[in-house]
């Protein structure tokens, strides 16, 4: 499970003798903890300004939960209300990396309860949840690391250098989010925002091109997102295989179309590599 | 990145438990092995940073969760 652990949580796991200490061995121990940037920022401060620590103990806490963590970075605000605005970065925290419970002693955060797949707990209730699946979450837990490839970057070591994870997310039966669908997969992103490259780079093309490579190019480019979501929306895996297989070839296509329409000339080498960049 | 190797003793028991994990999860030996190694060290590098913060906590007047909970958002 990717587990996110509020401010408070982080603080009293290592500072007070409580339950929280216990939830934050158990994350280090058997699950995969999601931080991010601003959750480490007040972190700091309120370990400095509230718990007075002197400045190494704090920098040895912030560098160990940078270790082998994923780092999650929010884009936008979700679509809440609560008066913390605070509170908020941290729960776009949470969601950008997909994480599955959101750890929190902030009585606002606990009443929203589920925010999409987003699970809001006390530190209580992540205890209870863990002794209740028991043996059947011991079972589950190799899938769970096989499926961690989420959004967000993962840290490797002290020194927090950050490489890229995801890749084959496409595959992932497990992150599939109802409701939100095919739309938050990043390759089907990735590969929607090419498509619109594309139709506005052919724009420029001359116009006895338009029934020739602008058309085919333009189809090439979005048979590929439409390919990811239409295997994506099917029942069985093997089918969502082939589709995606189908996708990966229309983009060998939409390649060859595009490196054809650069040494014609119609694009200018800038455009090519950005948009075989993406 | 530059890697280095280390080669350690299992006794019958362990070696089993790790052919199994490894068979379990289809994830090599060398994997799994690391990943536990990196899992004991951050949790031993906590116990030992907790010993060290919790006095200047106590003197603040942090000693429970709920001390935190109701001070700290």
């Amino acid at each position: 499970m990717k587990v996110f652990l509020d401010t408070n949580v982080l603080v009293s796991a290592v500072a007070t003798r409580g339950l929280c200490a216990d939830v934050l061995r158990e994350v280090l121990t058997s699950h995969e903890l999601v931080i991010s940037d601003s959750l480490l920022k007040e972190l700091k401060r309120v370990l400095q300004q509230k718990l007075r620590l002197p400045s190494p103990l704090i920098s040895g806490y912030i560098d160990l939960l940078q270790q082998d963590t994923i780092f999650a970075k929010p884009v936008n605000l979700p679509d809440v209300t609560i008066k913390d605005k605070d509170d908020l970065i941290i729960l776009a925290s949470a969601l950008s990396a997909n994480s599955d419970l959101l750890v929190t002693g902030d009585r606002e955060l606990l009443a929203l309860g589920k925010v999409r797949n987003l699970e809001i707990v006390s530190p209580r209730e992540f205890w209870e949840k863990l002794k209740n699946a028991g043996a059947e979450g011991r079972r589950g837990r190799g899938k769970e690391i096989q499926g961690r490839r989420g959004e967000g970057t993962r840290n490797t070591g002290a020194k927090g250098r950050k490489i890229r994870v995801g890749g084959s997310e496409e595959l992932e039966t497990e992150g599939r989010r109802m409701g939100e669908g095919f739309r938050s997969l990043k390759v089907w992103q990735k590969a929607y925002e090419f498509a619109l490259g594309i139709y506005r780079v052919t724009k420029m093309f001359p116009r006895e091109e338009l029934y020739g490579l602008t058309n085919q190019m333009r189809r090439a480019a979005l048979s590929i997102s439409a390919n990811i979501a239409e295997g994506y929306e099917r029942q069985h895996r093997k089918e969502y295989i082939q589709f995606l297989m189908i996708a990966h070839g229309s983009l060998g296509e939409t390649e060859t179309f595009l490196l054809f329409a650069k040494d014609l000339g119609y694009i200018d080498e800038k455009v090519y590599e950005a948009l075989a960049g993406c | 990145m530059k890697t280095s190797t280390l080669t350690i003793r299992l006794d019958k028991d362990l070696e089993n438990l790790l052919s199994k994990a490894s068979k379990q999860t289809g994830k090599n030996r060398s994997e799994i092995a690391r990943e536990a190694l990196r899992r004991q060290l951050r949790i031993s590098q906590f116990e030992a940073l907790r010993k060290r913060i919790m006095p200047f906590a106590e003197a603040s007047g942090f000693l429970t969760d709920e001390d935190v909970f109701s001070r700290i958002s």
